[in-house]
């Protein structure tokens, strides 16, 4: 069984988009909600840089990658900033807990 | 087969992160994974990007979450999850085999072409609008940050934004922290003179006494009443701890609004309207006695 490396790349990006998926399920932390996003990004960027080799622009993927690479860590520094207000303002990272308004 | 190894790497560092109780391992685990990818991204050729990625991912990152955790305390979460686990990792196993069915065809072999363009070229000259997003994201962020990471003042200041904006004749007093106590002229000490403000928990009231509020939203804090103040609205926005707010005096202005944006400073711009926000009491009992 030999694949090629973009087929291990691509194979890498299922999993990760799967594990990913789980996490976002599972978790209760808004923290660790924050770490399964990142994830989530990590097998988006490896999916471009897999596409980019297949198609040989990977100047154009590492482009990309970069955007990606920019805007996720703008994503995890905002969204670590509100899961700071909402545990100094309702005093749990719990995401069950945060229901102000029960149907 | 090396690439084989690194995917394998970075998947368990990814399932660790997840399974991980405490943030500060997950962070850990989440550092590594970024890292193994990284070494991926090298491995397909994507040397720039995997640089960004090392340092940005692995480092800054990771940095950002243990400085949120210890900000935040690392407490765990126990119970159960909204969605059962056996479910959500049937869900996953779905996905993850419907992604593999779907990507099973892309399994070329890799070019050995060099690429024609390299990264320099693209991100500058093709993709340049990218780059100004970027910026544009970035400042994006920080200002978000900032605006987020702010004391509460910010929240006070459009409160009190909010009380001078309202509507005049009907004075106001805003109260925006949670056990605001309903003053009628004075905090629920003694010496109940009219006007009328009311501070329902949690949000802006609105009085409709001529005479002007005071809003006193917590414990031991004291508002000299309104003595006598022929205003229209003089709106006095008291949102947190211990903030009084001592409203105008023969304020002859339409609206005399007495903000108090921080927990001692008090600002009223009425006419001879004294205004003292103290931090106890007894100076505002004091100034109460000396008109």
């Amino acid at each position: 069984m030999s694949l090629s490396p973009i087929a291990i790349a691509l194979l890498g990006v299922a999993i990760l988009l799967g594990i990913g998926f789980y996490g976002l399920l599972v978790a209760r932390n808004l923290i660790k909600l924050i770490v399964v996003l990142q994830i989530l990004a990590k097998a988006a960027m490896l999916a471009f840089l897999a596409a980019g080799s297949a198609q040989e622009q990977m100047g154009l993927a590492q482009s990309m990658v970069v955007t990606v690479i920019v805007a996720d860590t703008v994503v995890a520094v905002i969204a670590l900033a509100l899961a700071v207000q909402v545990k100094r303002r309702y005093g749990t990272l719990d995401v069950r807990k945060l229901t102000n308004l029960r149907g | 087969m090396v690439e084989l190894l690194l995917v394998i790497a970075a998947v368990a560092c990814a399932i660790q992160a997840i399974r991980a109780d405490r943030l500060l391992s997950a962070a850990l685990w989440l550092a590594g994974a970024s890292a193994f990818m990284a070494m991926i991204f090298y491995s397909l050729g994507a040397r720039e990007a995997a640089i960004i990625e090392l340092s940005v991912g692995a480092g800054l990152v990771t940095v950002l979450f243990v400085f949120a955790i210890s900000v935040a305390g690392d407490q765990s979460i126990e119970g159960k999850p909204a969605v059962p686990r056996a479910l959500a990792a049937m869900l996953a196993g779905l996905c993850i085999i419907g992604l593999i069915w779907l990507l099973r065809d892309i399994v070329a072999p890799a070019p050995t072409a060099a690429s024609a363009s390299t990264l320099t070229t693209v991100l500058w000259h093709d993709r340049a609008l990218d780059v100004l997003v970027q910026v544009a994201l970035i400042f994006t962020g920080v200002i978000g940050l900032l605006g987020l990471l702010a004391e509460p003042r910010a929240a006070q200041a459009s409160a009190s934004l909010a009380a001078l904006a309202s509507p005049a004749v009907a004075s106001l007093a805003a109260c925006p922290t949670d056990q605001a106590a309903a003053s009628p002229a004075a905090c629920p000490t003694d010496q109940a003179l009219a006007s009328p403000a009311a501070c329902p928990t949690g949000q802006a009231a609105a009085s409709p006494a001529l005479a002007s509020p005071a809003a006193c939203p917590t414990g031991q804090a004291l508002a000299s009443p309104a003595l006598a103040s022929p205003a229209l609205a003089s709106p006095a926005a008291c949102p947190t701890g211990q903030a009084a707010a001592s409203p105008a005096l023969a304020s002859l202005a339409l609206a005399s609004p007495a903000d108090c944006p921080t927990d001692q400073a008090a600002a009223s711009p009425a006419l001879a309207s004294p205004a003292a926000c103290p931090t106890e009491s007894v100076e505002v009992e004091k100034e109460a006695a000396r008109l």
